[in-house]
């Protein structure tokens, strides 16, 4: 699936992480980037969980920014997955 | 995806979207969260801790001079946990400068690595200090590194947390019941000495029967003892011994201290030693069962009589000092039983205070909510009235004998049994010629009364 509009999830709350999806064209692949305000060094961590739940989902072309500030695994994968929907055009509503 | 993470996540969207709404007015905000690791993140503990340290945050914004709108504050409880926001007014603090002093506020709150103050820019960013927070409780690492970790168990850092603020607020209430206390001792002695007009006492228009002492001494003496009632409270707070009796000694040494500041600041005129020793003891023993939440006029007569002992035997029977008998220990030489003044008044369990003078304060004070002169004036006059009725006043016996003493009494009660009527102040006057007269001075109802305001003000408050 290709996302098609701009979307996002997430807060700037502690212990959450603020997701942007980009649109791209078809075969561009995936961009992840990734901040934290916390630490960095579970940047690869964080970047395993987002690409295993754009597997899941199977998007292939987008661009990803996450901003962390502190968020668990099961909050970075559920604000990915709305954060996704939304992008897909298939979830509305606040998450 | 489990509910209670959605209702988390959810929570933090409701947050996110009440800060953007100030944002959008161009409002920088500030907001009061506690970080507590797993669920519930609040409940009634909890929730008691955040609104200490809301109160706590407010005064300390305004001590900087961060004015906040406070008509429009957010203050809810949801799955996130106690949350609390408020718009700043102050627009010449920037919003950098404004989470500079929010991290003084943590950094200076004992339990501050538990609580968040964040501040929202007017363009809805975050404002961040760029630094890692240690972690609460292998205090090695950064928190957010033990987060991701998982490195410590929920369960055990909620029981880590749970103490901590437990302590936090046992001590903080320790500190409000000190302080109550004191203010009761300090408005019991001022209130005593400033009902007028009193027969034979010191007021504020006569001296009484003294020479040696007026209104002036009795408020001087109070502010020197007044600075000793706190530490009274504090000891009586936190004594635990099973035995009370091992409190007497450090308890006299506070009261002797507290009679050499009276005698150093009147010039060795006694103004309050009944006082000192009454107050000291209800100090303590108000103090000790208000800390076991067990403070009753029931628990405090029994907990005074098991503190005394068998006090007279004890004392009255042997000299205290050898160079000198003081004048209750001559005053029961003489008397016996009716001259074991205050010693066996307080062994006996206060009778006179419990029996009739707290009944008295009821009837007049227990509706009262604000205190005025008339009221205030009329309550305490009709204790004391009662008071000098039953009391076998050692001073009196010993200065004048039992034949004045009965006098006193009787005339005291023809007053009290004229309260409220048209010849009440005519008698009550007369109450005052014969004391002045024959130079009667009824102190140690002075201090009955005193004590019996004291009881009545603590049971009014922590019954």
């Amino acid at each position: 699936m290709t996302p098609k509009f701009k979307a996002q999830a997430g807060t700037f709350e502690s212990s959450d992480i603020m997701i942007l999806i980009e649109p791209l064209e078809k075969d561009s692949g995936r961009k992840v980037d990734i901040s934290s305000t916390v630490m960095l060094q579970f940047e690869a961590d964080i970047k395993a969980t987002i690409n295993k739940v754009l597997d899941t989902l199977q998007v292939k072309d987008l661009h990803l920014i996450a901003k962390d500030k502190g968020a668990l695994t099961q909050t970075i994968e559920a604000r990915v997955e709305t954060a996704v929907k939304r992008s897909l055009g298939i979830q509305e509503g606040t998450m | 995806m489990e509910k209670v993470v959605r209702e988390i996540l959810e929570a933090k969207d409701n947050r996110s979207k009440e800060r953007q709404k100030l944002a959008e007015k161009g409002d920088v905000s500030l907001s009061l969260t506690i970080n507590i690791p797993g669920i519930p993140k609040s409940n009634d503990q909890i929730n008691m801790f955040f609104l200490d340290c809301l109160s706590d945050l407010k005064r300390f914004l305004l001590s900087y001079r961060i004015i906040i709108d406070e008509k429009r504050e957010i203050t809810l409880c949801d799955a996130a946990g106690d949350f609390y926001l408020v718009p700043i007014l102050s627009k010449e603090i920037s919003a950098i400068k404004i989470k500079e002093i929010a991290e003084v506020y943590e950094s200076e709150h004992s339990l501050g690595r538990l609580i968040d103050v964040d501040i929202t820019d007017e363009k809805g960013n975050p404002i961040s200090s760029e630094k890692a927070k240690i972690c609460y409780f292998c205090k090695l690492h950064p928190a957010v590194f033990c987060m991701r970790m998982q490195t410590h168990k929920y369960e055990e850092m909620r029981k880590v947390i749970a103490n901590d603020i437990s302590y936090f607020l046992q001590e903080k209430r320790k500190n409000r019941v000190c302080k109550d206390l004191s203010a009761f001792a300090l408005k019991a002695i001022l209130h005593e000495v400033s009902l007028s007009p009193k027969p034979g006492l010191v007021d504020r228009f006569s001296n009484g029967s003294h020479s040696d002492m007026d209104f002036s001494t009795f408020l001087n003496s109070s502010a020197v003892l007044s600075v000793y009632f706190k530490e009274i409270a504090e000891f009586g707070y936190a004594y635990s011994s099973e035995n009370c009796k091992n409190a007497l000694p450090k308890l006299r040494q506070i009261g002797l201290q507290m009679e050499e500041d009276m005698f150093m600041e009147t010039c060795g005129v006694n103004t309050h030693k009944g006082a000192i020793f009454l107050l000291g003891f209800s100090l303590f023993v108000s103090a000790n069962l208000i800390s076991n939440q067990n403070f009753s006029y029931h628990s405090f007569v029994n907990q005074i009589k098991e503190l005394n002992g068998n006090l007279v035997e004890k004392e009255l029977g042997k000299k205290l000092y050898s160079n000198k008998k003081t004048h209750g220990e001559e005053c029961f030489e003489k008397f016996g039983n009716k001259g074991k003044g205050i010693r066996g008044e307080i062994q006996a369990g206060l009778p006179c205070v419990f029996n009739y003078a707290i009944p008295v304060l009821s009837s007049h004070f227990d509706n009262m909510t604000i205190a005025s002169n008339e009221l205030i004036k009329n309550g305490l006059l009709q204790a004391l009235l009662l008071l000098i009725v039953h009391n076998n006043d050692s001073n009196i016996l010993y200065r004048k004998g039992e034949k004045v003493l009965k006098e006193l009494k009787d005339i005291a009660q023809q007053a009290f049994n004229l309260y409220e009527t048209e010849y009440f102040s005519a008698k009550y006057q007369d109450l005052v010629y014969y004391c002045e007269e024959n130079k009667i001075s009824p102190g140690g109802s002075a201090d009955l009364l005193a004590v019996t305001f004291f009881i009545y003000m603590v049971n009014k408050k922590y019954n």
